[in-house]
């Protein structure tokens, strides 16, 4: 790189046309971290180099020119929309990038409830997408627990998915066609098309590639029509995870779609239902869709559940509460932050997934190995929520009390040990190091063991698309 | 010094928009589906409580800690966490009376528990709490012990075995005063007082302590009595509209935003007085 932050910011000034070009000192401060280093960033403490500009682009046109001046200057660009990673891949470790923001670019451009699709900009807010086609009588049947602050570019850009994927699938199973801008400045669109057998499927070069290799700029989903007055939720508490995971599994492997099947232990329940776990697990389902497949859906649970003879069943209205508060908001966050503050207890999740035979064995020793060895521990548990035919995710939930140390070195005392902890022990049972935050900047460090021979093709996608190296360095491949 | 801490465990009211409350025959809300939580200015005793035994643990004095509260079993789970967190002892009186507006009762069961169970030294209260919102525990309380009582409590120390110095907000603004014991203190908006976090060290060695669970019986308390105490009825519900109408500033950066601020508003209210 031979420009210095000055000539990126005067260059990159002159390349747009209504974007804007961002160098307040608390803005670059606030731009150089993720959710990742939040105990830092609200003590105050800023560790990482700082970019020299946000850039908020208008339309793909201005993407390609920044990334095109970017790749011939060789200068590390870092994409993002909502700001809602949690996993480092928006830390700018490298000095002078350029935040490459798209959160202006959030047009729902169409709703098309004939061919059941919609388009939108890459900054489109969830949120405001599926208000949109919830007044026309559909949804995106995507909800991740960020909808209130997560932007389309940034879920598709980390492989994201919702609470009700056991029904819709995940985002890779929801996009339709996308459109993405290289480092070379290129413009790609890929159409939209029920499916196609015209070679490889290019969508998967862009959806998860964590801004590692292109900038997303517009995706078109699938979207389906919206009957929550079908809904059913069944909920139970039993003795152990065990039993839980194999009716979890009895529940895909007989083909049954229920929308929600989460799966909580001892830990994670007394968090989530103090008003009814009493120690115990929590197993909760919901079906949806047309009236009788939700109804038919509910009764074969319900059979399959009352094999079981520790499950007891929850009144539905016990669930539902839990259920209508499941998402995050500004004001969650908030909370959170005065909470971290205070108490010094710090939470973090690492969400990992394996097929049905090794799953309950990666939860006992993780949970058991954290306990054991690392400090400071006030809570270490998870859930399960989101199951497949094959298998079925676990989503640890760690909290510490940070205690004697500096806010720069929680990482390093606490989080990174405990991940260490569970993605070494998930990938040493032929597990999936990370289910749906992305690899970021933080779990790279495995990324030849998670992919194995198979690295070859991902190493590869990243010599073509990004020859120059300058797309989120660091992220998913090793800085 | 032996400190009583009285704390409520109530539902976690922001979890239940008014659209889905379920009005029940007598009138209240129906909140046995939602998440349980402890009282927000109870929580602020509480820690501050933890605070001032750490304070005086630091200077060699040496301090008693015991939690109360009235309800039903699911409050065992937050006086667990309590017992985690270096309370000596906790009590649960055992009622599924709805006490929430008759803090006539409230005041009369902890009045019969400080006979049967103290002395203490000081009780600690939350000013009220989220369900009831009377504000008249403390007060009722402290009536019938003929103990004083400061209210709008937020913060204390203690160095001496027979008194408090104690911090609280009232209509002449921040009030610095030292208090003998005993005396009885509402905790109100208490800056830094969000409960500490037990670890699971702590958790594993406080489950072999059990929670004293107490009958109103034993604390020959009649629960039609205690009813009849109550000078409240309901007579209807109705949701109070806190929204108030917004702009939201949009900018690229905070200078920008105050500028369009300052222009736009400010200025023109700035001028006109």
């Amino acid at each position: 790189m031979s420009l210095n932050k000055k000539q990126i910011v005067e260059q990159l000034t002159k390349l747009l046309n209504s974007g804007k070009v961002v160098t307040d000192p608390e803005v670059l401060k606030e731009s150089s971290v993720d959710r990742f280093r939040r105990f830092e960033e609200l003590h105050g403490v800023y560790t990482q180099p700082l970019p020299a500009a946000v850039v908020y682009v208008q339309d793909s046109s201005e993407v390609a020119a920044v990334l095109k001046f970017a790749s011939e200057n060789e200068i590390n660009v870092v994409p993002r929309t909502g700001h809602t990673a949690t996993e480092g891949g928006l830390e700018t470790i490298v000095e002078n990038s350029i935040v490459l923001d798209g959160s202006e670019m959030n047009r729902v451009t169409k709703i098309d409830p004939y061919n059941m699709q919609a388009t939108c900009q890459c900054g489109t807010p969830l949120e405001i997408l599926e208000e949109q086609l919830r007044e026309k009588g559909f949804t995106t049947g995507h909800s991740p627990q960020s909808k209130p602050l997560a932007q389309l570019g940034g879920l598709v850009a980390t492989r994201s998915i919702g609470q009700f994927s056991t029904l819709y699938g995940g985002i890779e199973d929801m996009v339709v066609g996308l459109e993405a801008v290289f480092p070379n400045g290129k413009i790609s669109k890929i159409k939209n098309v029920p499916r196609r057998a015209a070679g490889p499927d290019i969508r998967h070069v862009v959806i998860g590639n964590e801004g590692a290799l292109c900038f997303i700029t517009e995706v078109t989903v699938k979207i389906f029509k919206f009957m929550p007055e079908n809904n059913i939720l069944l909920g139970y508490t039993l003795d152990n995870m065990k039993t839980g995971f194999e009716i979890l599994r009895e529940v895909m492997v007989n083909g049954f779609k229920p929308s929600v099947a989460r799966l909580y232990d001892h830990e994670d329940g007394a968090y989530h239902f103090s008003h009814f776990a009493n120690g115990k697990c929590v197993l909760i389902f919901m079906a949806e869709g047309p009236k009788k497949i939700a109804e038919a859906t509910a009764e074969a649970i319900e059979d399959i559940v009352a094999g079981y003879d520790e499950c007891i069943k929850v009144d539905t209205p016990y669930i539902k509460t839990w259920f209508e508060n499941l998402n995050w908001d500004a004001n969650d966050i908030a909370e959170e932050k005065t909470e971290i503050i205070e108490t010094k207890n710090m939470g973090n999740t690492t969400e990992i997934s394996a097929d049905w035979e090794r799953i309950n064995k990666i939860y006992e020793i993780c949970v058991e190995r954290i306990r054991k060895e690392i400090p400071d521990m006030t809570m270490v548990g998870g859930h399960s929520s989101h199951s497949y035919i094959n298998g079925t995710n676990l989503y640890f939930v760690h909290y510490y009390n940070v205690t004697d140390c500096k806010p720069e070195e929680e990482i390093k005392k606490y989080h990174h040990p405990i991940k260490k902890i569970i993605v070494e022990e998930t990938i040493k049972a032929g597990g999936s190091m990370c289910h749906h935050h992305g690899v970021g900047k933080h779990r790279t460090e495995w990324i030849r063991d998670e992919y194995g021979s198979s690295y070859y093709i991902l190493e590869t996608l990243k010599k073509a698309f990004d020859p120059e190296g300058i797309m989120n360095r660091g992220t998913i491949y090793p800085g | 010094m032996r400190i009583l801490v009285t704390l409520k465990v109530v539902p976690d009211l922001d979890l239940l928009r008014d659209k889905k409350w379920t009005i029940k025959n007598n009138l209240p809300v129906e909140t046995a589906y939602v998440k349980k939580a402890i009282n927000t200015y109870d929580e602020s005793a509480l820690e501050l409580a933890l605070k001032m035994a750490d304070q005086r643990k630091a200077i060699n004095l040496e301090t008693e800690l015991f939690a109360l509260t009235i309800g039903e079993a699911y409050a065992d789970l937050f006086l667990k966490k309590l017992l985690a967190l270096g309370f000596n002892k906790t009590y649960r009186v055992n009622s599924e009376l709805d006490l929430r507006f008759n803090p006539e009762a409230v005041a009369a069961i902890i009045t019969s528990f400080i006979g049967e169970c103290g002395p203490f030294d000081l009780i600690i209260m939350g000013m009220q709490s989220s369900d009831g919102d009377n504000a008249k525990t403390a007060l009722l309380t402290a009536e019938e012990l003929a103990w004083p009582c400061i209210t709008g409590v937020t913060g204390f120390y203690s160095d001496r075995s027979d008194q408090v110095a104690v911090e609280n907000i009232s209509d002449q603004g921040l009030v610095q005063q030292t208090i003998r014991t005993s005396c009885i203190l509402a905790v109100g908006n208490a800056p830094s007082s969000l409960l500490r976090v037990p670890t699971l060290k702590a958790i594993k060695k406080a489950a072999e302590k059990d929670i004293n669970i107490l009958t109103l019986e034993e604390l020959k308390a009649k629960p039609e009595d205690l009813l009849l105490q109550s000078n409240t009825r309901i007579q209807e519900l109705e949701t109070v509209d806190n929204s108030r109408e917004s702009i939201i500033i949009d900018g690229a950066s905070a200078e920008e935003k105050a500028h369009f601020l300052y222009n736009n508003y400010l200025k023109g209210w700035m001028s006109s007085k």
